[in-house]
């Protein structure tokens, strides 16, 4: 990794951070699509790649905790699920303004870069809308009273505020077991959305979080969805009652189909 | 029927999504009751914004141009797709 270089193009004050880390799963190809898109609708924002080097980010960053041992179903068997690095993105972003994004999330426009505008330092969704049953939700955390957050798309500003959240993140990772217990969650399986929602409450002395909250829900795809094409601005999906386009931003479920179709 | 319903659906989210807009570093839902709102405040007023932030609107022609503009943006779209999808 040529650090000096990375560093003065992207001492820039907005950018996106990806982490791909591949597994059965080729995600080097889904965050290689991911950042094609991003550049597409938000050329003047540069994307950085922690983990995995994918060619057409601004900067990949190698040395990133890879975290080995979480699992999680896929199908009907449970797999090496790398999705644990997220909590560095608060030391490994070079910008002051960042959007961690999953790369199983799809932009077709520029909604995203609202959020860059925002002067709310830390955002995330909340609300879900279930593309399959058109439904708008919330998801309760375990059997909570707390509404999940989603990790998959994170707007973080450098500040004392963000930086205790990320560390309250790393805290309630490194005391899984604890933490799934108190709230009802497994603790075979360690999600980002929970540890988030866990440490977003912890933040904000477990009072109400709603202002971190992306006011639009977001636009998920769940298993039972295939994608069946992908152009810049619509994604073609499948299922049971056939053929449909969206023009939105989409975070789709079904990476298996979602590589096929990158 | 389910698909018109589902597509219509996606339709509406889309342009809810759409609907949002930035100024002075707040963000707001450029919807009727936004615009309708601005009719009653004046320059330099503090108004909440989506995200529960007070934000001072220095000026109040140019924060509603700014809402009705995606406001608009946001119909057209709706109008132009809603054809496509009916038809």
């Amino acid at each position: 990794m040529n650090m000096q270089r990375n560093i003065k193009v992207l001492s820039h004050d907005r950018g996106f951070l990806l982490f791909n880390h591949n597994s059965h799963i080729n995600y080097s190809t889904l965050a290689a699509r991911c950042i094609e898109q991003l550049k597409h609708h938000m050329p003047d924002i540069p994307v950085v790649v922690a983990g995995f080097p994918v060619m057409n980010a601004d900067g990949n960053y190698v040395n990133v905790k890879k975290f080995e041992n979480n699992r999680k179903v896929f199908g009907n068997q449970a797999k090496p699920w790398h999705n644990l690095s997220r909590v560095q993105a608060y030391e490994l972003s070079p910008f002051e303004n960042t959007i961690v994004l999953d790369t199983d999330y799809m932009a077709t426009s520029n909604a995203l870069e609202k959020l860059f505008d925002c002067d709310q330092p830390l955002q995330m969704h909340r609300a879900w809308y279930d593309i399959r049953n058109t439904t708008v939700e919330n998801i309760r955390m375990g059997k909570s009273e707390l509404d999940m957050f989603w990790a998959t798309v994170l707007k973080f500003r450098k500040c004392d505020q963000v930086a205790k959240f990320f560390t309250l993140w790393q805290s309630v990772l490194h005391n899984w077991k604890y933490y799934a217990d108190l709230y009802y969650i497994s603790k075979h399986i360690v999600r980002n959305d929970f540890a988030v929602t866990i440490a977003l409450h912890q933040l904000n002395n477990h009072n109400d979080c709603s202002h971190c909250e992306i006011p639009w829900p977001i636009h998920t795809t769940r298993d039972m969805i295939s994608v069946q094409g992908l152009t810049r601005d619509k994604i073609f999906l499948f299922d049971n009652h056939g053929q449909f386009t969206v023009k939105f931003d989409c975070h789709i479920l079904n990476k298996e189909s979602l590589q096929d179709a990158c | 029927m389910f698909e018109l319903k589902r597509n219509l659906s996606l339709l509406d989210q889309r342009c809810n999504a759409l609907k949002y807009f930035v100024y002075e570093g707040g963000m707001w839902c450029a919807d009727e009751k936004l615009l309708s709102y601005c009719g009653h405040i004046k320059n330099n007023d503090v108004i909440i914004d989506s995200n529960k932030n007070p934000v001072m609107i220095k000026n109040v022609k140019e924060f509603y141009n700014k809402a009705l503009q995606q406001h608009q943006l946001v119909l057209n779209e709706y109008a132009e797709e809603y054809k496509s999808i009916v038809t």
